[in-house]
């Protein structure tokens, strides 16, 4: 299925083709890496819900079409 | 197997920048702006930050702007968390345009339950979704073009915690920190450039 992944600090997204028993960690790995981000350093967000890294696509219930969203934690001090 | 097919990146809208300002930095006093609005603290007790300062000059060139109400929501966050001795923190939602070059402007803020302490903020993990209900309400396509968050009477500078959260998400030439002290009264603007961390203006628009 084709899912995309938006990088909310910059509005750039990644169209990506994953299969059914490909992890989120998985997912967010390969767009972190095509925008050199961490990618631990991420909430991930799939519409009002965090998505968990370890959940597969088909346990995260992620559909043909789905935006999942990185989004920043930051800290200040 | 994960293959990614492309990126699309996000256009730049061209277009002028804002030209109803009521308010820019380096011109005119912020203490007295934000006195005006009622977000300064008259005494507090003093709070000893140990926190290293990262030395900054003042960039001359104005590419960072601010709608006046997400400047007061903003000025409101930190004013009220200041009050419970607290740093407040929040992202900066809005668009990046250019014309002569790239400007970033902020429209609205998100922020959410927050772990605060008077020297050091992040959002709660379970706050996370009040964070999405905010960008859900968002109609454009929008850019976390930063971040804001509060000091308590220590001045308004980009720690090293501070400088390392820039480096790790807002590390673009659009993007920006705001720091506010209401007990100092200042609220100044960051940015990246280069790898290094400059001070840079900014005007508030109508």
């Amino acid at each position: 299925m084709k899912i995309t992944v938006k990088d909310a600090e910059t509005g750039n997204r990644i169209n990506m083709e994953v299969e059914e028993d490909n992890t989120v960690e998985e997912i967010i790995e390969e767009a972190a890496n095509y925008w050199k981000k961490n990618p631990g350093a991420y909430v991930i967000r799939l519409g009002k819900k965090i998505l968990q890294a370890e959940l597969t696509v088909e346990e995260a219930n992620l559909q043909d079409g789905d935006i999942i969203e990185l989004i920043p934690d930051p800290e200040g001090g | 197997m994960i293959k990614i097919d492309e990126e699309i990146r996000k256009k730049y809208k061209i277009q002028p920048p804002p030209q109803n300002i009521i308010f820019e930095y380096g011109k005119e006093d912020i203490e007295k702006y934000m006195q005006e609005k009622g977000f300064i603290i008259e005494s507090v007790h003093s709070i000893n930050c140990l926190e290293e300062k990262i030395e900054t000059v003042l960039q001359e060139e104005l590419d960072f702007y601010i709608k006046e109400e997400a400047c007061e929501k903003i000025l409101e966050h930190c004013h009220s968390m200041a009050l419970k001795g607290k740093e407040a923190m929040g992202f900066l939602i809005g668009d990046v345009k250019y014309w002569e070059g790239l400007y970033s402007i902020v429209y609205d803020i998100a922020t959410a339950s927050l772990d605060a302490s008077p020297v050091y903020v992040r959002f709660r993990r379970e706050a996370f979704e009040e964070i999405f209900d905010k960008l859900d309400e968002i109609s454009y396509e929008y850019v976390m073009v930063g971040w804001y968050h509060s000091h308590l009477g220590y001045s308004s500078f980009m720690s090293s915690i501070d400088l390392d959260t820039q480096k790790k998400y807002f590390n673009q030439p659009f993007h920006a920190a705001l720091v506010v002290d209401p007990i100092t009264r200042e609220m100044k603007a960051f940015r990246l450039i280069e790898n290094e961390c400059r001070e840079i203006p900014y005007a508030i628009f109508k």
